[in-house]
């Protein structure tokens, strides 16, 4: 084999002669199975540690709790199932936009309240006070499901590295949401839609830079 | 694309190690992926398209864990290319919106040192101009392999690339070289 060869077909032979068994990726989702086990049992972990809120059985049976709840779910496994699919380079792009569908749906359940209270009431009737303690809570409550989401696309980060990294942020994080409001009290409509929800997309945002740096370090490890 | 039946089977063997028929199978994408870059960015040179498809075999290389055996394998290495043609794509206008005419060039042979390169043909000052305006993996593949005369394997301990990346780096480094200082690609296209 000349070792020189830099055409097409030398390359071809060198790629066949370097080839070493590569064993398929799980599917994305196979990974979603198993990242909702890590996202139930550290989920369960926090609320158990922090105490869930003494109204947790009368909140679940308010319909408008539950449809945010089970909106929150469905944005952390929509964008959790987008990031795992991602990865692959023959998934089309709208299906991944589409799997983030449920964040637009989850968002859409928390701001419609604050635009009524807002018409009905006035600026008044929204009741606001300082809460950045939501952001580290989520941060804890989403770290087991975002380390698993990580360490899962960090070995397929060859393709939409932002996207990726953007997406399995925002499905921890949503995740993060869901396991705060299992133990945190404060959750007037406003308050939920900036400290929590403005939380969760502040910490996709990071994510998604992060991403952004790891694919420029790779690069620029591959062409150094 | 079309696909042929067997290529399925073929990259599920490559996954399990078959070196035979995963040396096969790239063979046979070849002609099928030139088509497709050519389709896909009309407006390239033959070395562009040769740069993009090489670009998705070593990228389709690295991914082949994500290659999930109950697909078609087309879609799958299109997608690839699709995201590694962009970027050589891209990659390239960058390169060339960097290019600058060089005023300080000899323009008679008064003023060119009368070595070896003027017999060959090469004016070294444009060529050193044009060797500063490349990436930094390819000037440095191209100062360690061809002006420096070195091995491979030495020129991988000198610039810390692998082997592999620094032959893909020369390739990429003689084709932009020529570029640059003719400006034209290597079908003759400018």
């Amino acid at each position: 084999m000349d070792a020189d060869d830099l055409s097409a077909d030398g390359l071809v032979r060198r790629l066949a002669a370097d080839l070493r068994p590569a064993p398929a990726r799980l599917a994305p989702g196979r990974r979603l199975a198993i990242w909702v086990a890590v996202a139930l049992v550290a989920g369960a972990a926090v609320i158990a540690l922090e105490g869930p809120r003494p109204d947790l059985a009368a909140r679940l049976a308010q319909p408008r709790f539950l449809a945010e709840q089970l909106a929150a779910v469905a944005a952390a496994l929509g964008a959790t199932y987008a990031a795992f699919c991602a990865g692959r380079p023959d998934e089309p792009a709208w299906r991944l936009w589409a799997a983030l569908a449920p964040s637009a749906l989850w968002l859409a359940l928390l701001g419609a309240p604050c635009i009524d209270i807002a018409f009905r009431l006035g600026r008044s009737g929204l009741e606001f006070s300082g809460d950045v303690a939501c952001l580290p809570a989520i941060a804890v409550a989403g770290a087991a499901p975002a380390a698993f989401a990580w360490a899962e696309v960090a070995r397929s980060s060859e393709f939409r590295p932002r996207f990726v990294a953007f997406a399995a942020t925002l499905g921890a994080a949503a995740w993060g949401a869901v396991v705060l409001r299992a133990f945190h009290a404060k959750d007037a409509a406003l308050m939920v839609l900036v400290w929590q929800a403005g939380s969760v997309a502040l910490l996709a945002a990071l994510g998604a830079a992060a991403g952004a740096l790891a694919a420029r370090a790779r690069k620029f490890v591959a062409h150094a | 694309m079309h696909e042929e039946p067997h290529w399925r089977d073929w990259l599920r063997a490559a996954q399990a190690g078959d070196r035979v028929l995963y040396g096969r199978l790239l063979a046979e994408l070849l002609p099928p992926l030139r088509r497709a870059a050519r389709g896909r960015w009309p407006g390239i040179g033959a070395a562009d398209v040769e740069d993009i498809v090489q670009e998705t075999l070593l990228a389709l290389h690295r991914s082949l864990r994500l290659y999930d055996g109950d697909r078609p394998v087309a879609p799958f290495v299109i997608g690839i290319m699709g995201f590694r043609g962009a970027d050589g794509v891209r990659a390239r206008a960058k390169t060339f919106a960097r290019e600058q005419e060089i005023d300080g060039a000899p323009e008679t042979s008064g003023d060119a040192d009368p070595n070896d390169y003027g017999a060959a043909g090469v004016d070294v000052a444009k060529m050193k101009a044009a060797l500063a305006t490349l990436p930094d993996g390819q000037r440095r593949a191209l100062e360690t392999t061809k002006l420096g005369e070195m091995p491979l394997t030495e020129a991988s301990a000198v610039t810390g690339m692998t082997v592999a990346a620094l032959k893909v780096a020369t390739h990429r480094g003689i084709k932009s070289l020529r570029r640059a200082m003719t400006g034209k690609n290597d079908d003759g296209r400018r």
